[in-house]
């Protein structure tokens, strides 16, 4: 299995790929891009600019040094795009086959028949945003000759299986390590990023400097009865799954206690509930079913955090070769989670096995 | 341009309502578990018939532990198209899509739902005043209604679209005739339903939880200021309401109104 790590300068690109990653993926929101629409419209699902970068020159030396390692770069065009923006769109994919990028990340579908008919040596690959939830789902992508699907965030290792087992002619990844979104990226059409729309540089300052990196931390610190209770409502998050909501509850019966239900609903939409999941546990099924790449998200984290992201799933796809039985596995995994990352696991987990 | 009015319902003792419509829309997009078993189809199937009402039926996003349901569930209604009166399937899923074209149901017209059609629906858009004249326009805009998708649109005969009423207003692209659905736009939604499971023990939203059908016993309104308006959690899908129609509904192709009130109850 390979690893796909996320970048957002030419100076992570030496070191993710030392680290062991063979793929990397960036987005690009371009002057032209910018000036017109602002950042909340991306042509990628980034919508800050710390997660992106801004000149074609930079995607070329990014493209030419990590070839010269041996790393592919795969550019994330997966918004939705209008006919207002055809030219601008056509700008990106012109200059990008120019760069030699090595795939198209995508999700709309006008776009998939774009990139189609322009027979590029680039290939395509679905986003997450593509909603691969079924085999025919799979097999309607195989039909436009895909080369590749993420699976979205909720299917399940077991449901992965069947879907892979049907198709012949595409790879597939899956997310590994950090972003989780409760909501489907697919479905899910609240707005991020205002913040920065709004405060411009300030919020910048802060995502560049790794505000929210800081906070994580200090969360992740706690004890998860304490973070769990934690949102921000007045700071600087404005993404509508990690706000602080009044919840209203109105049962149908009123014998029906919600105490309970409130509480839930509370940690579902606390910072916690959406940040930095880890799907470790399951690389060796993963690796049993055949899936291609794991995936490592995060393009506006620190190069020292994407490179220990790198280091630690790499640690553990070498650890298949030793053939531990299940539970050594799981100590293994854990004992490396401490190492790198100075805490025990979290137990925040992408895929949670059923109890 | 007459505007025809649809109902939407999803439970099968609201079936009389739609006696007082021109069109029932029947079923669910968001949720796979709420399918309407074989029996229940069929028995909403014979009501449309013998009241001779046109009929959509909404089939919802799905993982492959549910598509051997919907595949028998469009059979069945397969086998009826001959007698169903104009009758469309609103699909929100390509592999959904994929397999209701090889089955090439007779005299059936298939609409793109609103999981395709992807508006952005986040209910702050229309309050916020740092945007562009170009960026609002791309919020009024939505990507499957482009020139470029035109030759999927083609590819798979759909023939209409099925859209919100967001508060930001619509501009279209192409002339696909299009419904409204009002009062309640959905937002977001997730396979991580909220609440299954969640009145009865404390639980990590992404632990996967057998369904209850909690989304039934349970209203629940949330309120955040900064969001312009209460949103409202159904189950697995948030939703706000907006009651206000567009002026312009020709100009928009929008020939269609859906009254969504009854999904929410």
């Amino acid at each position: 299995m390979k690893i796909l790590a996320p970048i957002n300068s030419i100076s992570d690109v030496e070191p993710v790929i030392k680290a062991g990653a063979t793929e990397l993926f960036c987005g690009i929101i371009p002057k032209t891009w910018n000036d017109k629409y602002g950042s909340t419209v991306s042509p990628n699902r980034r919508e800050w600019a710390s997660a992106n970068i801004t000149a074609y020159e930079q995607l070329n030396d990014i493209v030419e040094l990590a070839h010269k390692l041996n790393g592919q770069i795969f550019l994330t065009l997966n918004a939705l795009y209008v006919d207002e923006q055809k030219d601008l769109l056509d700008d990106i994919i012109k200059n990008a086959v120019k760069c030699k990028v090595d795939a198209f990340i995508v999700a709309d579908i006008g776009l998939i028949y774009k990139l189609k008919s322009m027979n590029l040596k680039q290939e395509i690959h679905i986003s997450t945003g593509g909603t691969t939830f079924n085999s025919h789902t799979a097999k309607f992508y195989e039909n436009l000759d895909i080369q590749r699907i993420t699976f979205p965030r909720h299917v399940q290792p077991e449901q992965m299986k069947a879907i892979v087992s049907e198709t012949k002619n595409i790879k597939y990844e899956v997310f590994i390590l950090n972003s989780g979104c409760k909501n489907v990226d697919g479905y899910c059409t609240f707005l991020h990023g205002m913040k920065e729309q709004k405060n411009g540089y300030i919020w910048k300052f802060l995502k560049k400097a790794n505000f929210d990196r800081l906070v994580l931390r200090i969360l992740h610190s706690l004890p998860q009865d304490i973070s769990n209770k934690i949102n921000f409502s007045c700071s600087g998050v404005d993404s509508p799954c990690l706000m602080k909501y009044d919840f209203n509850i109105l049962p149908k019966n009123n014998t029906i206690k919600t105490d309970i239900l409130s509480k839930n609903l509370k940690s579902f939409f606390s910072l916690m509930s959406g940040v930095d999941p880890c799907g470790a546990c399951r690389i060796k099924e993963f690796n049993d079913i055949g899936i291609h790449s794991l995936k490592i998200v995060g393009r506006n984290y620190s190069k020292n955090k994407k490179v220990k992201d790198v280091l630690f799933i790499g640690d553990i796809i070498k650890k298949l070769g030793d053939n531990l039985n299940d539970d050594d596995f799981k100590r293994y995994i854990k004992k490396q989670y401490k190492y790198y990352y100075g805490l025990n696991c979290q137990k925040l987990c992408y895929y949670p096995y059923e109890n | 341009m007459k505007i025809e009015k649809a109902v939407f319902i999803n439970k099968i003792d609201d079936l009389p309502i739609s006696l007082a419509y021109d069109r029932v829309y029947y079923g669910h997009e968001f949720c796979e578990y709420l399918l309407p078993s074989e029996n229940e189809f069929k028995h909403i199937l014979d009501f449309v018939i013998a009241n001779n009402l046109p009929f959509t039926f909404v089939t919802p996003t799905i993982s492959n532990d549910k598509i051997n349901l919907l595949d028998k569930l469009t059979d069945t209604a397969a086998e009826k198209a001959a007698v169903l009166n104009k009758f469309e399937i609103v699909v929100n899923d390509f592999g959904v899509l994929r397999l209701i074209s090889q089955k090439n149901i007779q005299s059936t017209v298939i609409a793109a739902g609103r999981l395709m059609t992807k508006q952005k629906r986040d209910p702050r858009i229309k309050y916020i005043s740092a945007l562009s004249e170009s960026a609002k326009n791309y919020y009024m805009s939505f990507s499957l209604d482009s020139e470029a998708s035109s030759d999927f649109i083609k590819d798979f005969n759909i023939q209409r679209f099925e859209l919100d009423n967001v508060a930001q207003g619509i501009i279209r692209q192409s002339k696909t005739p299009a419904s409204l659905y009002t009062p309640f736009c959905y937002i977001s939604t997730t396979k991580l339903c909220y609440l299954a499971q969640a009145d009865k023990k404390e639980r990590y939203l992404r632990q996967k939880c057998g369904c209850f059908m909690e989304c039934q016993n349970y209203d629940v309104y949330m309120k955040n200021d900064k969001m312009k308006t209460d949103l409202y959690l159904k189950g697995n899908t948030i939703f706000y309401r907006n009651d206000v129609l567009p002026q312009n509904l020709q100009n928009t192709y929008i020939d269609r109104i859906v009254i969504t009130e009854n999904i929410l109850k």
